[in-house]
């Protein structure tokens, strides 16, 4: 098991390098790292000339890159061309909102794509499937910043109008009335949250006197107490999280409603349901166990990748997140700061493809580690 | 979505060529027909818009500013400029779609080379192209193209296209290389090689038209993803500028500072990106089972499979 860890690190480790190396091109050499500085008017071009030399991007693409990637090990990344800070402090201070929105989102993605696939695949071709296939290829061909701007319109509709709430709660009473036909557990599960939000929007109804708030951008309201534990601060997650979470909805209860069929076809699921085991049994012990291993890779893999996503979204709410950061440092080529993000990311997907393949491994003994 | 043509073969006519049996299976799927007919209909609207409507693409108008949905502007009008919608969106097409065919393409020809290549060759090729893939597979593809993007002085046509297809071709080499790493030990392969056949011819003759129905599916899904990941360059604003090749992105980025009073400068561009995707997938989903000679089975979930990991956006 180490040796195996330790085969994929050394696979990972120079993957790592080849992308910063990669990278580094592109944004040191393509694009012009002093492109800030040649704006201002207080530099003269002899000045400019000087930090140039200073910086050594004059010297050859792997001087440059060797000097880069001593500071990149030791913990200096270079500071902000745009505010002199330092690139690790920069990003360390965006972090946290772009971590709470990807968590979050996370879990709801979890939350629904999980009994959505397994009651697809246990209720093939019932309505309730039907529904949700529609869904999936809807939320798989809306770019993630559309549906951002089709929430924001809705959320301004609903607010001027104020039937938001009753929008939920009809939603929530379809959910409801679609998994009714189904006596599992995780029809049960889904069914008690749909009813759960039907209470919700109801309480919210009575509460708001229909005035449902849901920000359309930001993280906190101005002069608002900066608390993640505040309404203010839920009301302005739930548009981001939504958007975040529809598309990997799609794709992910999909995947696993595909590799569901495919146990269910399977000789021991067979067995399972000859010796008389109940079906909930069968589904939720021999189905969903041996499902739920593809699929592990496959949310380690989107999971990193929700770091370019994170990018999009960020941008149409105005989070101020690692995503708005980056755009931001790219438009006024503050390249520092974009290398440092875009090696967070890079680093991000390394470290999940590397717990993907371990993960992998442990939960299905069928695979050797070689 | 798969009852109509969940059996396919199963009372097909004998004497058919292989192209007249998958043109009649795709017919009978009616979601792969309304998909296509979509299509269709889109590129013609975008190629012929000049016919259609009387407007142009920034003709203004102030009178008729901000308007909503209505006539004559049936899709309503910008805010100050009073330009009509339904001839932006049609004329936004010809890059959206133009980029999105392009990609699509160069994706497929360099994923279906660089596969094939590596599961027919094996040994160190195999190596070399499966270390790449994983490697491009690593890039953060937002990044690498927002990074470029802004690197470079102007964005053209060709260059989006070139690396939207560099950042894409990695599920179609891995796909091609699994099938032809299947087939290369098969006789009808084996049988060439004994009469002397070279790799090339192999790989031209024997190996791809076998993995053609598995490239093509693949190639409709692409086209998808390339109109998502442009559309969506372009909102960011690093895409094509919206001047010289205005796309249906451009027209977002444009709306996007109105979406408290303009609702359909934003849902009209919209609808026709998700309407061109779906079609598009729908497209793929018949031509599978239109191609597959087996029916159903082995790549059924090539959709998921492959591409659960490659929509990133």
């Amino acid at each position: 098991m180490l040796a195996y860890a330790a085969r994929r690190l050394a696979i990972a480790v120079p993957t790592l390098f080849a992308v910063s190396l990669v990278m580094y091109a592109i944004l040191f050499r393509v694009g012009d790292p002093v492109a800030a500085l040649r704006g201002t008017a207080r530099l003269d071009p002899r000045e400019v000339q000087a930090i140039i030399h200073d910086a050594g991007y004059d010297r050859p693409l792997l001087v440059q890159y060797g000097r880069w990637l001593r500071g990149f090990v030791s913990g200096d990344w270079q500071r902000s061309i745009e505010n002199g800070q330092p690139v690790l402090s920069e990003i360390g201070g965006r972090l946290p909102a772009t971590l709470e929105l990807m968590g979050i989102a996370l879990l709801l993605m979890l939350a629904l794509s999980l009994p959505i696939g397994i009651v697809g695949a246990a209720r093939r071709g019932s309505a309730f499937d039907q529904l949700t296939t529609g869904f999936a290829y809807l939320g798989y061909a809306i770019p993630a910043f559309l549906l951002g701007l089709l929430l924001q319109i809705a959320a301004v509709r609903v607010k001027e109008t104020g039937w938001g709430v009753l929008l939920v709660a009809a939603g929530a009473g379809a959910l409801l009335a679609g998994m009714l036909g189904i006596r599992r557990r995780p029809g049960q599960l889904t069914a008690a949250v749909g009813a759960a939000l039907v209470v919700l929007g109801a309480l919210l109804w009575s509460w708001r006197q229909g005035d449902f708030l849901v920000y359309t951008a930001q993280r906190f309201s101005p002069f608002a107490s900066e608390s993640v534990w505040s309404v203010d601060h839920l009301q302005h997650l739930v548009l981001p999280v939504l958007t975040l979470a529809v598309v990997q909805v799609a794709t992910w209860s999909r995947f696993l409603r595909a590799s569901m069929l495919d146990a269910l076809g399977a000789d021991y699921v067979r067995t399972a349901r000859a010796k008389g085991l109940p079906p909930r049994s069968v589904i939720g012990r021999h189905a969903f166990r041996n499902a739920l291993v593809p699929l592990i890779t496959v949310v380690a893999i989107d999971a990193a990748a929700l770091f370019s996503g994170a990018v999009v979204t960020e941008q149409v709410f105005a989070w101020p997140g690692i995503g708005t950061r980056f755009l931001h440092a790219v438009e006024v080529k503050d390249i520092p700061v974009a290398m440092g993000i875009v090696m967070v990311g890079a680093i991000a997907v390394v470290t999940l493809n590397l717990l993907a393949d371990i993960a992998y491994s442990l939960a299905d003994p069928r695979i050797r580690l070689v | 979505m798969s009852a109509p043509a969940d059996r396919p073969g199963a009372a097909e006519p004998p004497g058919r060529t292989h192209l007249g049996i998958a043109w009649r299976r795709f017919r009978r799927h009616r979601l792969g027909m309304a998909g296509a007919v979509l299509l269709l209909a889109l590129a013609l609207g975008a190629l012929i818009q000049p016919a259609l409507s009387p407007y142009s693409f920034s003709s203004p108008d102030p009178a008729v500013g901000g308007q909503g949905p209505g006539w004559p502007h049936v899709f309503g009008t910008t805010d100050p400029l009073g330009q009509d919608v339904l001839t932006r969106v049609m004329y936004g097409g010809r890059t959206s779609l133009a980029v999105g065919l392009a990609a699509a393409l160069a994706a497929t020809l360099l994923g279906t080379t660089l596969g094939a290549l590596a599961g027919y060759l094996g040994g160190a090729v195999d190596s070399v192209i499966s270390r790449l893939t994983d490697l491009f597979l690593t890039a953060p593809p937002l990044a690498v193209l927002i990074a470029l993007g802004s690197a470079v002085d102007r964005v053209s046509l060709g260059l989006v296209i070139l690396v939207i297809a560099a950042l894409s071709w990695m599920p179609v080499a891995r796909l091609v290389r699994a099938e032809v790493l299947a087939l290369r030990e098969r006789e009808c392969v084996l049988a060439a090689r004994a009469m002397g056949a070279g790799p090339v011819r192999i790989i031209l003759r024997h190996l791809l038209p076998n993995v053609a129905s598995v490239v093509i599916v693949a190639a409709t899904l692409l086209v998808g993803l390339a109109i998502i990941v442009e559309s969506t360059l372009s909102f960011l604003g690093i895409g094509l500028d919206a001047i010289s090749n205005p796309s249906w992105g451009n027209l977002l980025e444009d709306a996007r500072s109105e979406v408290e009073d303009g609702w359909w400068l934003v849902v009209f561009p919209g609808a026709a990106i998700v309407l061109t995707v779906l079609s598009v997938s729908f497209v793929g989903e018949a031509l599978r089972q239109a191609l597959d000679p087996r029916g159903r089975g082995r790549d059924r979930r090539l959709s998921a499979r492959a591409f659960g990991r490659a929509r990133r956006w």
